[in-house]
């Protein structure tokens, strides 16, 4: 059954051949449309992780560092690229900072030795990557320098702007989705319109409807993945020819670290979902013209 | 209905949106294995007839049985396994114009998933019988109106079915081909199938001593 139904998927694709080009050709402009659209916007989340992060770092200092030392930290920290909001924080300040917290236990606490707490000293990153080990190695050399914690945030503005292309996303994406159904819809349904005649004398000789329609469902598939596999091929070209032309110096240069194309998964995902719109799609379509046959 | 009634028709009325009834209160029945001629002017309802066993036309009244299956109460879905049944010469052919004559005479093997040694088997045992091997690779519509009719005779008979239905199979045939066909139903109906045939050829229909059904006044009799 599917060698004869290959066959004649065969001869509707080329008795129509017109009408299944503009499928594929409408189906891989959609796809294309849809495929950038994604991409532009997981690179966009993706280099949010990277370019629009903060790091923020506490190097704990013990109680006896030298002021030689400390002067030797200050200058390196500040030959860092990306710093900025450096702050000093002794632990006579710690301490003082401690007791106008605590307001009404202040008595209780001033007898407790605070000798203990540390120096900290903290500052923010503001640069795609974090201290690497050899920073963060020529730190932790400096006589003093106890602990070095960090940590990384997104920026507030950069997830008000994602919750805007999320809204914006989702839309176009399902617009594009409906327009790919529609697509193939028409064309199948073209397709079947033309074989009527052909559909009735099957039934006539006791060919039942999975027959019938299995042809024209494997020719919404056939739409569905050429315009997928095209679609694609232009996505990664347009990719290409754009990172070609945004990476002209040294600096941008790093874009092309940062910067990537669907891995395996993403295709596979893609694949999967415009195979069920293909099935949908074309099985709504014949299952549209064998009712009103009434066969 | 009897055990032996092949196709039995009981108290059928059937009659066409804006029409005069074709048939008022139609009762008859054909054995399994009989050879039967089926007359009556045009427009009789002698397609009707086929229409009504192919479950193609339901009846306004009375039942129609075939193998002990009420047709006008097939569901949709098991319809086709009933009209596979059935081996049909359409009046009108019915053949699939642009596939060869090949594709058009295996195709009731292909909707029932036969393997494909014994559709070329199928395929050399029909088109052998009606000397049309030479024209197997044409497509249809090059073919004339009498290869035609045996490229239908062909896909009709391909899956041996137990009963045969020729709407005027001779209709585009020379005398000496119809007589060939009429043969080859007439073996067919000696190796167990039950044959009806649909004519207005009464020359045919005299040639072979056979059961004949004439359609009249909205009935059909038996004559001698
Ligand atoms: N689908 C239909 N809708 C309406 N009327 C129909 C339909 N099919 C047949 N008829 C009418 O029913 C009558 C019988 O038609 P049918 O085809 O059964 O006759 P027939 O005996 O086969 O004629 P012929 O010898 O010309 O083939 C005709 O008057 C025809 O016009
Ligand atoms: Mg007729």
């Amino acid at each position: 059954m599917l060698f004869t139904s290959f066959k004649q998927t065969r001869d509707n694709v080329r008795d129509n051949f017109s009408t299944t080009f503009s499928g594929v050709i409408t189906t891989t402009i959609s796809v294309s449309i849809l495929g950038v659209f994604i991409l532009i916007y997981l690179n966009l989340i993706h280099l949010s992780q990277t370019f629009f992060q903060q790091s923020h770092y506490s190097i704990f200092l013990s109680s006896q560092i030298k002021d030689s030392d400390k002067a030797e930290l200050g200058e390196r920290l500040s030959g860092i690229w990306g710093i900025k909001d450096i702050h000093w924080t002794s632990s006579e300040q710690a301490r003082d900072d401690l007791l106008a917290g605590f307001s009404e236990a202040k008595e209780i606490l001033e007898k407790i030795d605070f000798s203990k707490l540390p120096n900290i000293v903290e500052f923010s990153l503001n640069r795609v990557n974090a201290l690497s080990a050899k920073e963060l190695n020529d730190i932790n050399k400096i006589d003093g320098v106890e602990e070095v914690f960090w940590g990384r945030e997104t920026k507030d503005q950069i997830n008000l702007f994602f919750d805007l292309t999320n809204f914006v996303g989702y839309f176009l994406i399902g617009m594009l989705l409906v327009s790919i159904f529609i697509i193939i819809r028409n064309t199948i349904y073209l397709s079947v319109q033309i074989r009527i005649e052909e559909i009735k004398i099957l039934n006539n000789i006791g060919a039942t409807k999975r027959f019938i329609k299995f042809p024209y469902v494997l020719e919404g598939i056939l739409i569905s993945f050429t315009g997928y596999f095209i679609a694609i091929g232009v996505i990664y070209l347009l990719y290409q020819f754009i990172i070609a032309g945004i990476t002209y110096d040294e600096t941008t240069y790093q874009i092309r670290g940062i910067v990537r194309f669907f891995d395996w998964f993403q295709l596979l995902s893609g694949l999967v979902v415009i195979f069920i719109l293909g099935v949908i799609s074309s099985f709504y379509a014949t299952d549209k013209v064998i009712n009103r046959l009434e066969l | 209905m009897s055990i032996e009634s092949h196709i039995s028709f009981n108290g059928i009325e059937k009659k066409y949106l804006r029409k005069e009834p074709l048939f008022r209160d139609l009762s008859l029945s054909i054995k399994q294995k009989e050879f039967v001629f089926l007359t009556g002017i045009s427009g009789s309802g002698k397609s009707t007839f086929f229409k009504l066993i192919m479950g193609l036309e339901m009846p306004d009244k009375g039942s129609v049985c075939f193998n002990g299956e009420t047709v006008n109460l097939i569901p949709p879905r098991q319809m086709p396994y009933h009209r596979r049944g059935i081996g049909i010469v359409f009046q009108d052919l019915k053949l699939l114009q642009k596939k060869t004559a090949y594709e058009n005479i295996i195709l009731p093997l292909l909707i029932r998933g036969v393997s494909k040694k014994q559709i070329q088997s199928g395929v050399k045992r029909v088109s052998k019988r009606l000397s049309i091997e030479p024209i197997l690779k044409q497509p249809v519509q090059a073919l004339s109106g009498g290869e035609q009719q045996l490229v239908a005779i062909a896909r009709a008979t391909i899956s041996v079915p137990r009963i045969i239905l020729a709407d005027e199979p001779t209709a585009n045939l020379d005398q000496a081909m119809a007589h060939k066909i009429l043969e080859t139903f007439n073996n067919l109906n000696a190796n167990g199938a039950t044959v009806i045939i649909a004519t207005h050829d009464v020359g045919l229909i005299k040639a072979y001593q056979k059961r004949v059904l004439l359609i009249k006044d909205q009935n059909i009799i038996d004559v001698e």
